[in-house]
């Protein structure tokens, strides 16, 4: 379920375009369906209705959500999304715990990219 | 509506002075100020129950001296001051009906109904939350493009509280109607506004977008091996609490160079914490003396 985290010091509009998407990757929402509308997720949360709207639109433009005219907000089908940035997010989370570890072990950043370069060889190279 | 130079004056006192501000249709606003800052003093100013000192205020260029019909267009109830006490809610709900010709009768019974109101009661004989509950459903139903609301929160337990919230809300979402909500209640206040106005000083000191403070603004606790606070962060940041070598700082224009740049003072502690209401009210006016109601 949606949700806006008090303790987070990003945006509430962010908070939510991401918790949306957790939803998403959770299976808590599929692809087909409806979202509640602004106004009811604005009661729902409480929060600043064009706050919501925001990030609604947020969601459109980068192709999770799409608004019929009419009849709603409905959660895209997701199959050929080039890229998926709340996973990339979390990769990036990841590498900078790795980073803390290997600075105390003093691993030099150099160390760190032969070895990055090496698996990418033994993985058949740059996807792009 | 735009409210420009106000000021206003009581018995040679100036309560508010050079108020200027103006309110976007479809906008929450937040007007946020220490007690007897003069909150109630602008609501009544605005909302006509007293005559200006001087300045202007005015709804789509014109102005609501010269064209009292635009009232209207305001809703206020004073909170100290009102009538509600001495009349049934059937006879309210006359008594509004009149005065705001765009009232949605039909709104109001359902919402009513949908809360549990009676319509026959009198309305000192309900209970606090009811009264906030039923001030809010008049909002609503009054169908004012402005909604003046003085402490509408206040006193109420948290179930009612979410409703008053919530019919606020609903109501507001996707339409062109404006709220300006004096509140004291910080925390419940910024999830829902998009700007908070901070009265201080007898006029409207600070305007801040919310959004855009979480995006641009941090608040960091810092420590550093030395005791001293580092010339960095003194020329950045406002201090908000020192205790002993832990610092919490707000940062109004945080960057990445920034960030890398105090990083390389190598703090043991670096630690991004929420930046909230209370906090941008305390930074701004822990120094201001408390004034009588």
């Amino acid at each position: 379920m949606v949700r806006i985290n008090k303790a987070s010091s990003k945006p509430y509009y962010e908070q939510l375009v991401l918790s949306i998407k957790e939803d998403i990757l959770n299976g808590v929402l599929t692809a087909g369906d409806q979202v509640p509308s602004v106004r009811e997720m604005a009661k729902h949360l409480l929060m600043n209705p064009n706050t919501v709207s925001k990030a609604y639109k947020v969601l459109e433009n980068e192709q999770v959500l799409v608004t019929i005219k009419g009849k709603g907000t409905f959660v895209k089908v997701t199959e050929d999304l080039p890229r998926d940035e709340i996973r990339i997010l979390q990769v990036k989370e990841r590498l900078k715990e790795l980073m803390i570890e290997a600075r105390h072990l003093q691993i030099s950043i150099r160390e760190l990219t032969d070895w990055m370069n090496g698996f990418e060889q033994e993985l058949g190279g740059d996807p792009q | 509506m735009k409210i420009e130079h106000v000021t206003k004056k009581m018995e040679q006192t100036t309560i508010i002075e050079n108020v200027n501000f103006s309110l976007e249709k479809g906008e929450i606003v937040g007007l946020i100020g220490r007690n007897g800052s003069g909150k109630t003093t602008l609501f009544r100013t605005i909302a006509g129950h007293y005559l200006l000192d001087d300045g202007e205020i005015s709804i789509d260029n014109q102005r609501l001296d010269q064209y009292p019909q635009l009232k209207e267009q305001l809703f206020y109830i004073d909170e100290k001051e009102n009538f509600l006490s001495a009349y049934s809610l059937k006879k309210l709900n006359q008594f509004y009906r009149l005065a705001y010709p765009n009232f949605d009768q039909n709104l109001y019974l359902e919402l009513m109904q949908s809360h549990g109101l009676p319509l026959t009661l009198s309305y000192r004989r309900m209970s606090k939350g009811m009264q906030g509950l039923y001030k809010m459903i008049l909002a609503i139903a009054s169908n004012a493009t402005f909604l003046l609301l003085d402490e509408p929160f206040d006193g109420l337990d948290v179930i009612v509280r979410k409703k008053v919230i919530g019919l606020l809300l609903e109501s507001l979402s996707e339409s062109n109607r404006t709220a300006l909500i004096a509140s004291h209640n910080l925390n419940e206040l910024e999830h829902i506004i998009d700007r908070a106005l901070l009265i201080k000083g007898k006029t409207i000191e600070g305007d801040y977008r919310l959004e855009t403070i979480r995006e641009q603004s941090r608040k960091l606790q810092l420590v550093f091996r030395s005791k001293q606070i580092p010339p960095l962060i003194k020329q950045h940041s406002k201090l908000i609490q020192k205790q002993g070598r832990v610092l919490t700082a707000l940062f109004d224009n945080y960057t990445e160079e920034l960030a890398a740049e105090i990083q390389q003072l190598d703090p043991l502690v670096f630690e991004e914490l929420p930046l909230t209401l209370e906090d941008l009210f305390e930074a701004n006016l822990r120094q201001e003396a408390l004034v009588e109601g």
